[in-house]
């Protein structure tokens, strides 16, 4: 009897021992929170805690996802949600106390809040996070390019673009935009629009972006930033800036572009637009808030379309790219890293919990999920799928794979001064001509970046 | 002995002092953990290179030398000043001006005044901020109305001579505290004062000038060095209605201070920028003390 016991115990064990390395190489896909009879963690206990920015909408969203991971793990999330601009200074303050929370939402402004982040590659690698329907290029939009780092998952795509008002190009009598149109056709098109109809046809734009852009597009191999944020790559040929700025500058003179008062009050209300009203023709934007602006835009009856950045030469480069809009990342304090990996997880994999969010942070990165938002008419309309339309297009563009996905951390401040010094310091008279205002600029922006790096 | 100890500790809670301390606790503690250590803290800072999450690196008065380069800050300070020398005499005069007609007794006064409070109530905040970005806005009442007077393409918000007005009248709005100190202040002055001055043939305006201000002159004072530090540290309307625009005309230093410190993650030189406006709010302030003796006038 003892022998057998024994035997039993020993057999028991072989199997046990056999059984741990199968355990350890989990097969792939072994999180897919798809497949069918997926069993979800139990966390039942333990508390997860969330950290989100977004209007109302994101926020309702959101907060559905959450109960619904809540019910299938039995976890506890305590979430918290600011505005945009709020939402920075809250997560300084937690960062100075390390009291971050567990997930938090990130922007391509990842390298400022560096160590706060952990990188997700070991949960990639041993599949919590999984990634068998993400591609390659998908996962690259919030790598670190100097060491590989996986910052985040990212919560959608993006590109920055235009919205246009067709009708009001028609009763104009303008061509639309083009795939590959130019600065001249812009400036043409902004020109009799506002001639037209007397007011002004373009109402905000993001100028440090399209300054930016016209770099990309001056010269093959040239960007603002290097690709790994660790630089300028352009030479300093202040040629592109000073084509923009005095492009830009002039329209606004002209009263094509609305003045920067106009400009403020709207700010990144996008939904407050003149455009959803029928009272100016373009805007830029980017081309997750292209369903929320549609939406005002229809109770006035106005139909609106989506068109590229335009382009200093028509057959050149287009200066765009398709990048994660935001992201999910883990804090490198937190207790519950696992956790939060296996909400990631959920949160940008799960169909049933995309079809809540539709895209609202951006065109999802997965591609089944993708395909099934896309299958589904409920969730896919005229609207969304200009905004899959255009990232498709954007995709396309040879160049859209060499911009930065990081913001250098000197970004913030350059940005700020090339639109408060030099493009309002233009339309107040401070410059000669767009040459000077260039010139200075590009000073500036070399003294700010030494002071990051001093930092 | 247990008695004359329990004696003792009765005494010890029974002291005034004691007493005193226990109910001042929560203010001196709250005093030290969020002012005086804070307040410390940043003036350390203040000569460090130091980002939120990293360890500040001692770098002397560089941060101080620094300003003295910096356009941006210079800026700052100027507007701050015209904010101040503009907005702090308008909402004096307008508050005194409503605390004297709501002297005179009337059977609603005390609702007046609950009413003209309602704006300082509501006191900085964003929601008054939202709705005067609307009324002054580009397509608010108050630009169709001088639009209408035939000024086109006229726009308060895109201009760096006018956006500072509506930031301006603002603040002048809420203006009633100071209101409230003025009324009581108009209260206390003896009736016979002006009966004597009416006796004597003063009208109205030499009333004003000759018993009402001198005799009101250290409420005023008092108003006006409250008003003043206020007034410096304005922040709420710049960032919500024009964020410091446009081409840094309002670009107040309090809003400048937060930009280096949370937008650009310069917070040590955030810190010296605001040693530097606590130096010369103390400046101004020190300078009214001196000279109120000239100006002020104490019935005892």
């Amino acid at each position: 009897m003892r022998k057998n016991l024994l035997a039993l115990l020993l057999a028991v064990a072989m199997l046990c021992a056999m059984a741990v390395p199968a355990m350890a190489e989990k097969a792939e896909g072994w999180n897919n929170v798809n497949a069918e009879g997926y069993e979800y963690p139990d966390y039942s206990g333990k508390t997860l805690s969330i950290m989100w920015w977004g209007s109302d909408t994101r926020a309702q969203l959101t907060e559905e996802i959450i109960h619904m991971w809540e019910e299938k793990t039995g976890a506890t999330v305590e979430f918290e949600n600011y505005d945009g601009g709020g939402y920075w200074t809250v997560f300084q303050s937690k960062m100075a106390a390390n009291d971050l929370p567990d997930v938090f939402q990130m922007g391509n402004n990842w390298l400022t809040y560096y160590d706060t982040i952990e990188p997700l590659n070991a949960y990639i690698d041993d599949g919590t996070i999984d990634t068998t329907a993400i591609s390659e290029a998908m996962i690259a939009t919030t790598v670190n390019q100097a060491n590989g780092d996986v910052t985040g998952m990212s919560n959608g795509t993006n590109a920055r673009c235009f919205a246009y008002n067709p009708a009001i190009f028609d009763e104009a009598g303008v061509p639309y935009p083009t795939d590959n149109w130019t600065w001249d056709d812009f400036a043409a098109a902004g020109r009799a629009i506002t001639e037209a109809t007397g007011n002004p046809a373009i109402t905000t734009l993001e100028y440090n972006s399209l300054a930016f852009s016209a770099v990309t597009q001056w010269k093959e191999g040239y960007n603002f930033y290097a690709m790994d944020g660790s630089d300028f790559a352009f030479e300093g040929d202040i040629e592109p800036l000073t084509y923009i700025i005095g492009l830009l500058s002039d329209l606004q003179s002209e009263g094509v572009i609305a003045d920067f008062g106009v400009q403020n009050e709207i700010g990144k209300n996008i939904e407050a637009d003149w455009i959803a009203f029928g009272d100016a023709a373009m805007v830029m934007l980017s081309s997750n808030q292209f369903q929320a602006l549609s939406n005002v835009a229809a109770e006035s009856g106005i139909e609106l379309a989506l068109a590229t950045i335009p382009r200093v030469y028509a057959d050149g480069q287009s200066g765009m790219v398709v990048r994660s809009s935001q992201q999910m990342s883990i804090y490198s304090g937190s207790d519950n890293k696992e956790m939060a990996a296996n909400f990631i997880n959920f949160f940008v994999n799960s169909i049933e919990c995309n079809k809540v969010l539709n895209c609202e942070r951006g065109v999802s990165i997965n591609s089944d999920v993708l395909a099934a938002l896309k299958a589904d008419s409920e969730k896919t309309n005229d609207v969304t799928a200009k905004v899959y339309t255009l990232i498709d297009l954007v995709g396309s563009f040879p160049d859209a794979a060499n911009s930065s996905p990081a913001e250098p951390a000197a970004n913030e401040e350059i940005s700020d001064v090339l639109l408060k010094t030099y493009f309002q310091g233009m339309a107040d008279g401070k410059f000669a001509d767009a040459q000077e205002a260039a010139e200075k600029f590009w000073a500036e922006a070399q003294e700010i970046w030494a002071k990051y790096e001093n930092q | 002995m247990q008695a004359a100890k329990q004696t003792r500790k009765g005494s010890f809670l029974h002291n005034d002092n004691v007493v005193g301390y226990i109910f001042a606790a929560p203010f001196i503690i709250s005093f030290l953990c969020l002012t005086l250590i804070p307040m410390a803290l940043s003036l350390y800072y203040s000569f460090c290179n130091y980002k939120i999450g990293a360890a500040p690196e001692w770098i002397g008065i560089q941060n101080f030398a620094n300003l003295l380069k910096d356009g941006t800050f210079t800026n700052s300070l100027l507007v701050t000043i015209q904010y101040v020398a503009i907005g702090v005499p308008l909402k004096l005069v307008f508050a005194l001006f409503v605390a004297m007609l709501l002297t005179r007794p009337t059977r609603v006064q005390g609702l007046y005044r609950a009413i003209y409070y309602i704006p300082s109530l509501i006191g900085g905040s964003v929601a008054v901020a939202l709705v005067w970005k609307q009324l002054f806005g580009s397509r608010g009442p108050v630009v169709s109305l001088i639009k209408a007077l035939g000024a086109t393409g006229f726009n308060f918000f895109g201009s760096t001579t006018w956006a500072f007005l509506p930031l301006v009248l603002c603040n002048a709005w809420q203006f009633g505290s100071s209101m409230l100190i003025f009324a009581s202040g108009l209260k206390q002055i003896s009736k016979e004062y002006y009966e004597a001055a009416e006796i004597d043939g003063a009208g109205a305006v030499k009333r004003f000038f000759s018993i009402t201000l001198p005799i009101l002159s250290p409420i005023i004072l008092f108003n006006l060095i409250m008003q003043l530090i206020s007034g410096f540290m304005t922040f709420t309307q710049a960032q919500i209605i024009t964020d410091g625009g446009p081409n840094y005309a309002t670009n107040y230093i309090a809003l400048n201070i937060f930009k280096e410190g949370f937008s650009f993650q310069h917070m040590g030189y955030a810190c010296a920028q605001s040693w530097v406006m606590l130096l010369i709010m103390a400046a101004v302030t020190g300078i009214i003390f001196k000279t109120s003796s000239h100006w002020t006038f104490y019935e005892n």
